[in-house]
């Protein structure tokens, strides 16, 4: 995989996962399975990815980690977006409207 | 910003490794049991659910270790770990490290006290505001070794015609007696035009300076108190301003208190005067009197030292033309004004030590470093071994050099953190000796800077002691090294001849400083042995002051004579005299002779010589010899037919041919003088420095009742009990007056040579430290020398090599460093000596006994370190040496 590439993927899941988290804390698993529903079950987010994403976004203060109850009563770590997230979220989402309206007319030029 | 909170992120998570581990197999476990419930709803059975759940997540481990990555870069752990790992290294070779240390500790420290009063002295600028400006302009009689005072017309007429001179203030010290009648006190005040403190941008804590109208003769007496003074007088009360402070007798009401730290032009000046100049110092009789200590400019923004210089030699050339004395002072004494950074000025007198210092200290980092760099070396081929091994068990290139790195970091760094420690330590003590001899408050601080620039210093050499390691660590051919420590190996000749040359540049920067250093000690103990013309021995001397309120002229020659002859009456003392000047009491200072017979030449005209008032046996107590005619004596005082005596140097400078006796001579350039008939003539003396040569002569007149006299007595035991005697004495002729500044004259004498003893001490201690580390140097690399020919010196025993050519073999080696670094060592001496020639007395830069002593202690100290090696290794059993891996 070349770097690009692998940073387009990225950035793309980090953007996701801001966008899961928009409602509300939401804990590992819990994020996996709104992400497959985001995308009608077409989508299918590993853990391989899901997990370090969480760690990078962290460390970049877009997001913030506490240990809570899950509602069948077991220890969960809960993210929940930061002010910063929100802010970044909007700027994703923008940057990626913008980038999919040119790719999309560029593709249907004729 | 984000990145500065990343990059904390990690690091925090490589601290908190642990629990950063057990929270991600938790979390990962807790999506597990949620996903084989989800499974179990959907309706797989436990077991199903339980691996569907698994097979969906992936590779447990996998993930983990991305998610590591994510977390901190491998990379970061790494240097974490290499960094415990050199510790623990470093920790066990306690030796090796503790040497390190010391050596690294010891060069820093040095360095960082002895710069850190550079930078206060040479490299600040002055305590006062806008001080870039601030020049001191004084009359130079270079060919009279007269440099630094102005005279009264000359003050007055600079300061209004030279418009680069914004402006301008004099000064002059004043001796008064402080306090009421029987309680007074000696204190240095400084008489200081109005102009002075705001020429220093410099205004008084309390009240105010003295107007323009205060320094006019007549005015009342004002006085502005220094912090020191305010507080042993007023018990630092701010109700101090508006009292009255009596100084000789005359009161002086106390205007303002200037700041502690402030203190200028002298060291300690105690109080501040109005300076009132006299008609008669106006006159052209003064143009070369230099009544004044200094004069201070502050140069119009803009101006030049270059051009107020111009403008100053222009006018000079304006009044030297209306100067009675031009010819002579120009002709005769080289005179001219000139002018000078006030900074500049203030440092003049110990810079050249500084600098000295500095020079010093920068060879012992040079020395340390090498010695470092040697060590070093020498243990990293101690070590090849493991670097090795851990090569070929796949460590790579960068890892290698990476951990070689650290560790001498971590070596260098500590060192260094040490090393600013002790030297600010030092610089407690080192900078109160120097500001004691400035006269202005230098910020004994040391700066940060000077830390941050420090440990940046020891984090570069840290880095380039480490280049020679990493660069043989990792050029080693593997397979060579892994064996050269193995049965059929021997070491590698690159390394082996590094070190030697190290050891070599060692004892040579060594000898260098040890020659400089015997040089230093070898003029000191010349200038000890000076003879100073007269007997120091059993002399006692202190002095008096005769305040003018309470005592006449004509009074204080009965008085001082009076004082003398009972002094003379106490038990133990053999004879007594007073004198105005006493040897090693004051410096500089001396007046031109006019003949009565003969005008002299310009150039005898210039010259100036001590003149001295004597009463009593003075020159029988000094133990100053009659050469020829007769002494002064008591009678001398009162007749109007007025005597003198000069001094060898005198009598010759003049009369060649030894008729001297009789000629009538006069210190007084006025229209009407007196003359002095010379009666006799005595030894010559050194006056104030053993090492000076230039001396003019001294002239001896009869004591006229000058206010400052000092008392000399010579005993016949030892006179340091008769201190206390002295004062009650002399309290006995008056309550009133008191003797101060008691001393033995031969501690007068030592007190002269404080700077040169300051400067051997500290040269010795240099040449010391440079010593020892040569010394570890040698033993060290002989030392590993020997472990490492270990089997080789066995099989030659086996072979029947007898124990005292293994002996030789070894200290041959060391001979053969010793024979290279020994001439290279004196022709570095020979030129040292010839950088340091100033400051040598009666000692060639080039001195035979110096190098001589030089080679054989380096020889003896480099035998010394080879002899416990070389005789280990005569001690080697073959057969142990031989079956030992």
């Amino acid at each position: 995989m070349t770097k690009e590439k692998a940073d387009l993927l990225q950035g793309t899941l980090d953007m996701l996962i801001l966008k899961a988290l928009q409602i509300e804390p939401m804990h590992g698993f819990g994020l996996s399975v709104r992400l497959r529903r985001m995308s009608k079950e077409l989508f299918q987010v590993e853990m391989g990815s899901l997990y370090p994403a969480l760690c990078r976004i962290e460390a970049r203060g877009w997001i913030k980690a506490v240990w809570g109850i899950s509602d069948n009563n077991r220890k969960a770590r809960y993210y929940s977006l930061t002010h910063s997230g929100r802010k970044q979220l909007g700027e994703e989402t923008n940057r990626w409207e913008t980038l999919s309206t040119t790719i999309n007319s560029m593709l249907r030029a004729t | 910003m984000s990145r500065i909170r990343q990059a904390l992120f990690r690091l925090q998570s490589v601290f908190r490794r642990k629990a950063f581990e057990a929270e991600m197999s938790e979390e990962i476990r807790t999506h597990l049991e949620m996903q084989t419930e989800a499974n179990i709803a959907a309706g797989m059975t436990p077991n199903e659910a339980h691996y569907a759940a698994r097979r969906d997540f992936g590779g447990v481990d996998q993930i983990k270790e991305r998610y590591r990555d994510e977390r901190h870069p491998r990379w970061l752990e790494d240097c974490f770990r290499d960094l415990r790992h050199s510790v623990r290294v470093l920790l066990r070779e306690r030796a090796f490290t503790a040497t390190v240390l010391t050596i690294f500790a010891i060069c820093v420290a040095a360095n960082v006290a002895i710069f850190s009063v550079v930078d206060g002295v040479l490299l600040k600028r002055l305590p006062f505001p806008e001080a870039e400006g601030i020049y001191t302009v004084y009359d130079s009689y270079p060919k009279a070794g007269f440099d630094g005072g102005i005279s009264v017309p000359h003050y007055l007429e600079r300061s209004r015609e030279i418009t680069a001179f914004a402006e301008s203030a004099a000064y002059r010290t004043v001796w008064v007696a402080a306090g009421d009648r029987g309680s007074t006190q000696g204190i240095e005040a400084m008489a200081t035009s109005a102009g002075f403190f705001s020429l220093l941008r410099s205004a008084p804590v309390l009240g105010r300076t003295y107007t323009e109208g205060e320094t006019a003769l007549g005015s009342p007496h004002v006085v502005i108190l220094s912090d020191t003074l305010w507080r042993s007088r007023f018990n630092a009360d701010p109700a101090a301003l508006g009292k009255v402070l009596m100084m000789d007798d005359e009161p002086y009401t106390v205007i303002g208190v200037m700041p502690a730290s402030f203190r200028f032009p002298t060291t300690h000046p105690v109080a501040w005067i109005p300076l009132v100049f006299t008609k008669v110092e106006q006159t052209d009789l003064y143009r070369h009197g230099a009544m004044l200590a200094g004069m201070c400019v502050r140069l119009r923004p803009g101006v030049t030292e270059a051009q107020a210089r111009i403008q100053l030699d222009a006018l000079n050339t304006r009044t030297l033309k209306r100067d009675p004395y031009a010819k002579m002072v120009v002709e005769g004494a080289g005179y001219h004004p000139a002018i000078n950074g006030l900074h500049a000025t203030m440092v003049a007198r110990i810079r050249s030590v500084l600098v000295f210092l500095q020079a010093g200290a920068l060879f012992l980092l040079l020395i340390g470093a090498v010695n470092l760099a040697n060590l070093i070396t020498v243990r990293a081929v101690g070590r090849a071994r493991e670097y090795s091994v851990r090569r070929a068990l796949g460590a790579g290139s960068a890892r290698l050099g990476r951990s070689i790195i650290l560790e001498t970091l971590v070596l260098s760094l500590t060192g260094g953190a040490v090393g600013i420690a002790a030297g600010l330590a030092a610089l407690r003590v080192t900078f109160h000796t120097f500001s004691e001899r400035l006269p202005f408050d230098m910020s004994a601080q040391p700066d940060l800077s000077v830390c941050v620039v420090t440990l940046a210093g020891a984090m570069l050499s840290g880095l380039l002691l480490s280049i020679p390691v990493v660069w043989q660590t990792l050029h080693e051919n593997l397979t060579l090294s892994l064996s050269s420590e193995s049965r059929t190996g021997t070491t590698t000749r690159s390394m082996q001849r590094v070190r030697q040359g190290l050891i070599i540049a060692q004892i040579t920067l060594a000898f260098v400083l040890l020659s400089g250093t015997g040089l230093l000690s070898l003029g000191l103990f010349k200038l000890l042995s000076v003879n100073p013309g007269f007997r120091p021995a059993h002399v006692l001397t202190g002095m008096v002051d005769l305040p003018a309120f309470r005592y006449p002229e004509a009074k204080r020659k009965a008085l001082a004579l009076q004082i003398s002859e009972r002094i003379r009456a106490l038990p133990g003392v053999s004879s007594s005299g007073i004198s105005t000047l006493l040897p090693f009491t004051w410096n500089g200072g001396g007046a031109a002779i006019v003949f009565k017979n003969r005008k002299p030449t310009p150039e005898e005209a210039a010259e100036p010589h001590l003149v001295v008032s004597v009463a009593g046996d003075l020159f029988t107590t000094l133990g100053i010899p009659l050469v020829r005619g007769r002494l002064l004596g008591d009678g001398d005082v009162s007749t109007v037919q007025k005597a003198c005596v000069v001094d060898t140097k005198f009598a010759q400078r003049y009369w060649p041919k030894g008729d001297a006796l009789g000629s009538a001579i006069t210190p007084d350039s006025g229209p009407d003088p007196v003359y002095y008939t010379i009666v006799g003539i005595v030894g010559a003396i050194k006056q104030n420095d053993l090492a000076s040569e230039k001396d003019f002569g001294t002239m001896y007149v009869p004591y006229g009742g000058e206010r400052n006299v000092m008392l000399a007595l010579r005993t016949v035991e030892d006179p340091v009990s008769l201190g206390t005697t002295l004062d009650k004495v002399v309290k006995q002729v008056d309550p009133y007056l008191d003797v101060h500044d008691v001393r033995l004259m031969e501690a007068r004498i030592d007190g002269s040579l404080s700077g040169r003893w300051v400067a051997v001490a500290l040269a010795g201690l240099y040449a010391g430290v440079a010593l020892l580390l040569a010394t570890i140097g040698i033993y060290g690399v002989l030392a590993y020398t020997v472990a490492q020919r270990r089997r080789e010196i066995g099989i030659r025993m086996a072979l029947g090599a007898r124990p005292d050519q293994v002996l030789r073999m070894i200290l041959g080696s060391g001979l053969r460093m010793l024979a290279f670094s020994l001439p290279a060592g004196a022709i570095g001496a020979v030129l040292i000596g010839r950088v340091m020639a100033g400051f040598l007395y009666g000692v060639g830069p080039t001195h035979f006994g110096v190098l001589a002593t030089t080679s054989a202690v380096l020889a003896a100290a480099a035998m010394a370190a080879c002899l416990i090696p070389a005789r280990r290794a005569a001690r080697v059993a073959p057969a142990e040496a031989l079956r030992s891996t």
